[in-house]
């Protein structure tokens, strides 16, 4: 019986981003870097003077919703060179980014509706940006059922890599729908056009909050990337033990 | 009150992840090793002696 000289997941050139040493030392830059978003939404950045302390949500919730984006695109991606090349590696990144970006899209929803109730008087409406936002959530709950629910990991995967790509379509119309459609939810104020609508602290304190959710987001998929290729490795080593049996 | 609520949400949810995560991971690393240990174990006893 051969030797397995490489794990199956180690058989792609991009397999050492996952190792354990980066992992740790990525994990530690995100945690000094949320200890830097928390600083700057709640010391750094001024107290809004008319929805006062609970505006500093947006410091959260903004970020939250732009690394999810971030997530489905990657998704996309990772989904699309899957069905290309058929690598493991991509099948895992895409897996891994959904699960971290459909956590993410849970906690914007949300902090949103915690904002919701003092501004607007209600938990939730069913507004244009809102709604397609929560179709987002329902995609990615449905992309995670469907690949624990087939027991062929390769047509799951396969599966998936298409609502992964088709899923990605409600992106662009979560982002437009304050714009095509009568919206509660207030426009994008630092790329409205004429330059970011805000003070410059305001500014600093969620581009800092959103570098560290970006970093805790590539920390995130690379702890879970890891996992899915762990996962693939013992299949594959218990399929030989069960080979060996037979 | 709003603020706090949804400051620990995130901060729950993120540790929680992270924890779940680690555990889970660490848990698959034993597994693999024990296999691994296994299998070269069984490669030993094939080989010729």
């Amino acid at each position: 019986m051969q030797r397995l000289d490489l794990p199956p997941s180690q058989a792609h050139p991009l397999a050492g981003l996952f190792s354990e040493r980066s992992g740790v030392s990525l994990a530690l830059v995100a945690m000094l870097s949320m200890g830097a978003a928390l600083y700057a939404a709640l010391l750094y950045a001024p107290t809004e003077r008319i929805q006062g302390d609970v505006q500093r949500i947006f410091y959260f919730h903004v970020p939250l919703a732009w690394t999810s984006y971030l997530a489905f695109f990657v998704v996309f991606v990772a989904s699309a060179a899957y069905l290309v090349k058929r690598a493991p590696l991509m099948d895992a990144v895409a897996r891994s980014s959904a699960e971290v970006g459909l956590l993410f899209t849970t906690m914007m929803l949300i902090t949103g509706s915690l904002w919701a109730r003092p501004i607007w008087g209600t938990w939730w409406s069913w507004d244009a940006r809102l709604t397609t936002t929560l179709l987002l959530w329902f995609i990615y709950v449905g992309y995670l059922m469907l690949r624990s629910s087939v027991d062929d990991e390769e047509k799951a995967a396969r599966y998936a890599a298409v609502i992964g790509i088709v899923g990605a379509v409600d992106i662009p119309i979560i982002h437009q729908s304050v714009v095509w459609w009568r919206s509660l939810h207030p426009e994008s104020v630092v790329l409205a056009s004429g330059g970011p609508a805000m003070p410059g602290s305001m500014l600093t304190a969620l581009l800092v909050s959103l570098a560290a959710f970006t970093i805790l987001y590539v920390v995130l998929v690379l702890m879970r990337t890891r996992l899915e290729l762990a996962r693939v490795d013992l299949r594959a080593l218990r399929r030989r033990a069960l080979e060996r049996v037979a | 009150m709003f603020l706090f609520a949804a400051l620990t949400i995130v901060w729950v949810v993120i540790v929680g992840y992270l924890v779940v995560l680690s555990g889970r991971l660490s848990a698959l690393q034993r597994e693999l090793d024990a296999l691994k240990r296994q299998d070269s174990w069984t490669e030993d006893e094939d080989a010729p002696r």
